[in-house]
């Protein structure tokens, strides 16, 4: 039924046509790698530096010490020490500071007396997740502080066992180092191809149509699922070449870990890309316009593979209604895939559900893609 | 000056004809930036509660019990699986079915007793390095609170034992109290929400007028326009007012949900809101006449609108923090005008603040308006004639 002759000869077409038409080639090529080098350098969730004032109303060596312990670590960096309760409200008004560390007078005689004494931590919670860890950090330096003053004080007693009573060891796994980079840059990947491999697609069909190219290939003897694989496999191609260049730049240059299979991502790297662009494909078969076609690949790909598919909002905080839109978006299968393999090292004993899912959605969107094109042929 | 305003207003007039009649042009503009804010709204979230968190107790006392409890009875963790061995743990974190592990190995409520160090582990999934940095935040708060408060046990005990006469143990609690300003409850929904008002104005300003003015040239009907008396001042000006107003009319659309159905705080002054959005459209929609001059087609200036738009979401410190972006890159967000209208919008809505301390992010805007709207002006001129 299915000639390989023909399909073979659509795909050498379409090839042709790819790397005639430059400016398309430049987006193919010149885009994905534009986006992965810009926002895989500049988009960071990392917590440092974060501008403190200091509002020390006891001014003595022991307020200066503790001061120091903020100063110290990378988290924090104390950009001013002030005088007064309106500038803690003005510079965080204006933004100057996020955070300010406010010492009570009288800090030094309670501690040598032995009275308890209340730190006051004002945070700027505009942004809810970095406030969330920066008020950690800060937590964890006083308790810190707290601890030393109270084991010093048990040993100058004559106490024994001055060492903590529990110790804690944490450990980080999958990013051991918590950098944003190892998970923000497979998510990225997995956007970029989404948006390139819809928008590469979607003009396709739409472009034999306005071009009028579209009656000359009807008078061919070739079927609608050979013409839809042969322009698939010149697509995937060029995605293939994209996808591994962005994990060559992902591992070479920004150093993200690469713990499973490559193999294994690879092969599930080629069919998210079908089904991405068999879904390209259906847009421009139902679009006809270029011009729509563009403006409904943008829409069906970039926003959802943005928000829905667990690059950066969890799935899990979602309301149920919207975690089941999730489902739709292939993206966010790949999402999970490329972070399992990417960080995890994790196989298909893990990733089958996803696999399984990703190859649904691919299956879907060919079947839709063919399904449609038929009745616009005859 | 003569016929200055019949003429603006002639203009006007053919253009809001224009754009209403057609119904596609009608729901572009107020149902997208609709479904968006919601879809936004909900998914934009990186609250971090009810971790689930697994537990290896080798212990089994009570001592054990009431530290794993700790952790149990805050918001952010939610035990959902007991352990019989360590080595189940590996599947469970490898599925993300939990992401946080606490190992508690035989003989901890012994240790605690005799005032030895006991040996704790805790595991956390670092995959998402952000909200692991919050849960490892509140794994060290849970963990030393109880140190102190067993620290603080047994120096009482210690002063019981001894007589009036030995020396008194001093010690003092250092406890930090933090107060959260401008979002007490720290959703993150409320740091978004007024942030997707900003990229949905951009998004439908530079959108809808390149794409209006390419649609005029395509279909020709620009020429008839030139022959006119009008003047390309005129013109600019007719065709730029529409769709302010359209951005005003989903500004008040926007923030109205966003305070009615999101319950997000409205802290500072409609009015102001309103002086700012206007601020924030200069720039906006000089982009958009800008992009309308370099494009042929339609397809074109929703191309370049895309180019656009998405490097400008991306740095604009919705998501990402500015303060967090390598020197040159933070360098270039300063040409960004969506990064100014963040910090307005956050500014307006949470921290309740005005002209005296946003003037900088206004100023910004004037400034990369007037360098838009007259550059592009000077190009639309030419193409004109």
């Amino acid at each position: 039924m299915i000639s390989i002759r023909r399909i073979r000869a659509v795909a050498k077409k379409e090839r042709l046509q790819i790397l005639r038409d430059t400016r398309s080639l430049l987006l193919a090529l010149g885009i994905p790698m534009l986006m992965l080098f810009l926002f895989g350098w500049a988009l960071k969730l990392d917590v440092i530096d974060v501008k403190t004032v200091v509002f020390d109303q006891d001014r003595s060596s022991a307020s200066r010490a503790f001061i120091e312990r903020f100063d110290a670590v990378e988290y924090f960096d104390i950009v001013s020490c002030i005088d007064t309760y309106d500038e803690v409200e003005r510079s965080l008004d204006r933004g100057d500071a996020r955070a300010a560390v406010v010492i009570p007078k009288g800090f030094s005689e309670d501690i040598k007396a032995g009275r308890d004494v209340q730190i006051q931590l004002i945070a700027d919670g505009t942004d809810a997740l970095t406030a969330q860890v920066f008020i950690g950090y800060a937590s964890a330096i006083v308790t810190d502080f707290s601890q030393d003053i109270i084991s010093e004080s048990l040993s100058r007693s004559g106490l024994a066992g001055t060492g903590r009573p529990v110790n804690v060891s944490v450990r980080v796994w999958y990013n051991p180092e918590l950098e944003s980079k190892n998970f923000i840059v497979p998510g990225l990947i997995a956007v970029i191809m989404m948006v390139i491999a819809g928008l590469l697609t979607s003009l396709t069909v739409a472009r034999e149509w306005e071009r009028g190219t579209m009656e000359q290939l009807i008078s061919t003897p070739i079927t609608v699922p050979e013409l839809v694989i042969g322009k698939l496999i010149s697509y995937v191609e060029l995605g293939f070449i994209d996808f591994v260049l962005s994990v060559l730049v992902g591992t070479l240059i920004f150093g993200v870990p690469l713990k499973g299979s490559v193999i294994l991502l690879l092969v599930l790297s080629v069919i998210f890309m079908i089904g991405a662009m068999s879904l390209g494909m259906f847009i421009s078969i139902v679009a006809k316009k270029q011009v729509m076609a563009s403006q409904m690949a943008i829409l069906a790909t970039f926003l959802p593979s943005f928000l829905l598919s667990g690059f950066v909002f969890p799935i899990a905080t979602m309301p149920l209604v919207l975690q089941g839109i999730t489902f739709l978006v292939s993206a966010r299968y790949f999402v999970t895939i490329l972070k399992g393999i990417f960080l995890k090292g994790v196989g298909l004993e893990v990733l089958w559900i996803e696999g399984l899912l990703l190859c649904a959605f691919t299956a879907a969107m060919l079947a839709l893609s063919m399904a449609r094109f038929k009745k616009e042929l005859t | 000056m003569n016929g200055f305003f019949e003429r603006v207003g002639c203009i006007l007039r053919k253009e809001f004809i224009q754009i209403f009649r057609d119904k596609r042009m009608r729901v572009i503009i107020f149902i997208p930036p609709i479904v968006q804010l919601i879809v936004f709204g909900y998914a934009a979230n990186t609250d971090v509660r009810h971790v689930p968190t697994a537990v290896y107790d080798g212990d089994k006392t009570h001592v054990s019990r009431e530290f794993v409890e700790r952790f149990d009875a805050t918001e952010y963790f939610d035990v959902t699986h007991s352990l019989m061995s360590m080595d189940e743990a590996d599947a469970l974190m490898d599925s993300g079915k939990v992401s946080t592990v606490i190992f508690i190995e035989r003989g901890f409520a012994r240790h605690i007793t005799a005032g030895d160090e006991a040996e704790i582990l805790i595991v956390i999934d670092g995959t998402d390095s952000s909200i692991a940095s919050v849960v490892l935040g509140y794994v060290n708060r849970i963990v030393s609170d109880y140190s102190v408060s067993i620290l603080v046990t047994s120096i009482e005990r210690y002063r019981g034992v001894l007589s009036r006469s030995s020396p008194p143990v001093i010690y003092t609690n250092l406890e930090m109290t933090e107060r959260v300003w401008y979002n007490e409850e720290l959703k993150s929904r409320n740091f978004f929400i007024p942030g997707i008002l900003g990229l949905l104005l951009s998004l439908i300003g530079v959108m809808l007028t390149s794409m209006a003015i390419v649609k005029e040239r395509e279909i020709g009907t620009m020429e008839q326009l030139i022959v006119t008396p009008v003047r390309s001042v005129e013109l600019i000006i007719g065709k730029l007012l529409p769709f302010a107003l359209i951005g005003y009319i989903d500004v008040v659309l926007i923030t109205a949900i966003a305070t009615l159905w999101f319950r997000v705080p409205f802290d500072g002054s409609i009015l102001f809101l309103f002086l700012a959005t206007a601020f924030f459209l200069l720039p906006t929609l000089g982009l958009g006449l800008f992009i309308s001059t370099v494009s042929k087609t339609q397809q074109e200036a929703m191309m370049s609108t895309f180019l656009y738009f998405n490097p400008a979401m991306l740095l604009s410190g919705f998501v990402f923090p500015i303060e967090s972006m390598p020197a040159m890159i933070r360098a270039l967000t300063v040409i960004n005008p969506v990064r100014y209208m963040m910090s307005v919008l956050r500014g307006i809505f949470l921290k309740g603040t005005g002209m005296a301390e946003l003037w900088p992010d206004l100023l910004a805007l004037f400034l990369l308006g007037v360098l838009t709207v007259g550059l592009s002006s000077v190009r639309f001129t030419k193409r004109a004639k």
